[in-house]
């Protein structure tokens, strides 16, 4: 199952046509539900995000921020660095997708974007990260070819 | 004056630890503290943030980002600089992590200064800490000899004295990250881990 974060409005959302089956898992600012019940049984985490600075939205950092219930209040190594060890219970080989829209996304802000995402993923232990930019909210639609 | 933003509640009680240090080093400056939660009072805050010669922002770092209601608090502010306030003042961040290396505050620093690009604000330096789990006055098992103990509380004094020096002459800098110097880095995962043991037995 994939699923799939997104800040964008309900009419938006209904628009892209993104295909979701009856098992994904589709969160956005309406439904108040925290990512960790699902993350452990997923196959692909998908974040939709307005670009912030470089970051995410508000809520989708709300929504990551949430998760840090999957860790363990230990510390471990990895890829050099100390990290916050995964509960083994929810621990999960998954890819990660975050897609930002935004109008007039700096190259500053994508590398920021870029850093933030590969280093949550690496947090998650998510097998791999893919970053795409959009320029419109519209064109997040670009995804549908990269989801499982 | 000298406007000092807490970065919340929650995960901003450790941001008094370094906003008192903060203060000790710049005791001759009016300074006015406004803690980031819930019930901010904007039209008090718009006044700060105009008259204000530097802006301080101490915050944690949560999944690598600035906290949530930290990122609504700054978009808020993008909002009334568009509305026509200006923000003349100087921007500086105190941004903490309990993992060890203080350059894992990097991104979230990223994003403060982007934020100061779209509110046409003037960065002025930033400051990493890595390590926040190590508080002064804690046993480190064998190693709680007192030589340590005061290196632990004084690792935080110089780089904090210096920061407070850039924002009194509201002077721009290269931004600093600093780790625990004075514990290597398993020693601290270890005291850190045994300590969250006993806390979670």
């Amino acid at each position: 199952m994939k699923l799939i974060v997104h800040d964008l409005c309900e009419e938006l959302w209904q628009g892209l046509n993104i295909h979701v089956k009856e098992r994904d898992r589709v969160i956005c600012e309406r439904e108040k539900r925290d990512i960790d019940e699902f993350i452990g049984e997923c196959r692909q985490l998908v974040l939709i995000s307005r670009c912030v600075y470089g970051g995410f939205s508000p809520f989708i950092q709300g929504v990551l921020e949430r998760c840090r219930a999957r860790f363990e209040p230990l510390l471990e190594v990895r890829y050099g660095r100390t990290r916050y060890r995964m509960n083994p219970v929810s621990k999960n080989l998954f890819g990660m997708v975050c897609c930002f829209y935004g109008d007039g996304i700096t190259a500053e802000e994508e590398e920021s974007a870029r850093l933030l995402c590969v280093s949550n993923g690496i947090s998650l232990q998510a097998a791999g990260v893919q970053v795409l930019f959009c320029d419109r909210p519209e064109k997040v639609q670009v995804i549908s070819g990269i989801l499982i | 004056m000298i406007l000092l933003l807490n970065g919340g509640v929650d995960i901003g009680k450790d941001g008094f630890r370094y906003l008192d240090k903060l203060k000790e080093n710049m005791a001759s400056e009016e300074q006015v503290t406004i803690l980031l939660d819930k019930g901010i009072d904007w039209e008090w805050t718009n006044r700060c943030l105009e008259e204000a010669a530097a802006i301080v922002l101490v915050s944690g770092v949560c999944m690598d980002g600035v906290p949530s209601h930290v990122l609504r608090f700054l978009e808020a502010v993008e909002q009334e600089v568009i509305g026509g306030e200006c923000i003349p003042g100087k921007f500086y961040a105190i941004l903490y992590t309990d993992l060890y290396e203080g350059e894992q505050t990097g991104a979230a620093m990223s994003i403060l200064k982007s934020f100061c690009r779209h509110a046409n604000i003037t960065w002025g330096r930033g400051l990493g800490i890595g390590g926040n789990s190590m508080k002064p006055g804690m046993k480190w098992g064998l190693l709680s000899f007192p030589g340590l103990r005061r290196r632990i509380c004084s690792r935080l004094d110089v780089p904090l004295m210096e920061h407070a020096m850039f924002i009194r002459e509201c002077m721009q800098g290269k931004d600093g990250y600093i780790s625990s110097a004075c514990v290597s880095r398993a020693n601290y995962m270890r005291h850190v881990n045994r300590a969250s043991r006993k806390k979670h037995a």
